[in-house]
């Protein structure tokens, strides 16, 4: 057995990684990704391609002018609304707002435990750069346990920092009234729509509302679209 | 298949053999997790599922453990034959294995920023497994220059 046929084989070993590296780099930067990576990271390309290109206002996901509104009632720790997120939320987003037939505003509540407040804050300063829904995504796909005291401020910022936000801007925002202000109004609005539990959708359209929660199917969307806006969708 | 246990290099080949069964065991759990839908479970915690979800948990598609897996077997089929393309292919196989885990750990570190235990138990495995086979190699190498060793 020569030198020469160990120092082929180790050259041929490091050519074998350096194709393997490539790939993974190539495919890697080849994937529109454009959310930084932090420790929520593994999610970040599945919810860019959820929602990249639909408009994102505050806590609004979709275009202004469409015909129906969904207030989606969450809390940032429930294994539900986690569910959903995984589940329906992706076909509503893709069947129903990225059409331009309906638009969704998120609503973080408090129910579960006093880390659900501070999950809720992050969203809200995160939706001062319109990037709430980046940060709804990321959070719901990536949730600890509903026991434990998981969602502290540290976790709320490095879900930020994935959901693409200017950190300056949302430590301020955190720390804010505004994002305190936003948090209680919309839980007055949870007693306005008798929120018993989440996720809760209250769905108005110009014929009514209509409100269901819980793991649903696609199916009850598509009903409410038809009392709501006599829609078929 | 040839463990003659008056060889020099017999215990270095017991103990490759059970290195590289220690890691199939790691990296059948992760592939059966990753076919099967789940997600590993981490002992400290919840940087295994992170990892193994993370866009660098392939290569064109195929799992990274999945890769592992197939490199363990090839090394427990190098450690179970005595022949000189077996010492050859357990160098070369812990050899990419030591380069890539040390790929995959820097990326845990400083891109995926979390931390998977079985992903750092393989990568020392297939470390000590290196070792085994530069040892084995160079005892190889002597036996080979030394000649036969001599009938009594």
């Amino acid at each position: 057995m020569s030198r020469n046929m160990i120092i082929a084989i180790v050259a041929a070993a490091v050519i074998v990684v350096g194709v393997v590296i490539g790939i993974q780099v190539n495919n890697n930067s080849s994937s529109g990704q454009s959310l930084p990576l932090s420790h929520f990271t593994a999610d970040v390309p599945a919810v860019n391609a959820l929602l990249k290109g639909i408009p994102q206002s505050g806590q609004v996901l979709g275009k202004p002018a469409a015909k129906i509104t969904i207030d989606e009632y969450i809390d940032y720790k429930c294994p539900i609304c986690g569910q959903a997120s995984k589940t329906i939320m992706p076909q509503v987003i893709t069947r129903y707002v990225r059409t331009g037939l309906a638009k969704i505003e998120i609503r973080p509540l408090a129910f579960i435990g006093p880390d659900s407040q501070t999950g809720a804050l992050g969203g809200l300063a995160a939706g001062q750069q319109n990037r709430m829904w980046y940060y709804t995504e990321l959070d719901l796909r990536n949730q600890g346990s509903e026991k434990d005291k998981w969602l502290t401020p540290a976790v709320a910022a490095e879900i930020a920092q994935a959901a693409g936000c200017d950190m300056a801007a949302w430590n301020d925002a955190f720390k804010g009234q505004e994002a305190v202000n936003s948090f209680f109004t919309i839980q007055n609005q949870a007693q306005t729509d008798a929120v018993s539990g989440t996720p809760t959708f209250v769905v108005h359209g110009p014929k009514g509302t209509d409100s269901f929660s819980g793991l649903v199917p696609i199916s009850r969307f598509s009903q409410a679209f038809l009392t709501v806006a006599g829609v078929k969708a | 298949m040839g463990f003659d246990r008056t060889r020099t290099d017999f215990w270095i080949r017991i103990a490759s053999a059970i290195l590289a069964v220690v890691g199939i065991g790691i990296t059948t759990y992760l592939v059966y997790e990753r076919f099967s839908g789940g997600l590993p479970t981490c002992v400290i915690g919840g940087g295994c599922s992170t990892v193994q979800k993370s866009e660098w948990s392939t290569v064109a598609g195929v799992p990274v453990a999945l890769l592992g897996l197939i490199a363990y077997i090839v090394l427990l089929v190098c450690a179970l034959t005595p022949w000189q393309i077996s010492v050859l292919g357990a160098f070369f196989v812990s050899l990419l294995g030591v380069l890539l885990s040390s790929w995959l750990t820097a990326l845990e570190l400083f891109q995926i920023h979390a931390i998977c235990e079985w992903c750092v138990s393989s990568a020392v495995v297939v470390l000590v497994s290196f070792g085994l086979s530069i040892a084995r190699l160079v005892l190889f190498q002597r036996e080979t220059a030394q000649g036969p060793p001599a009938t009594p």
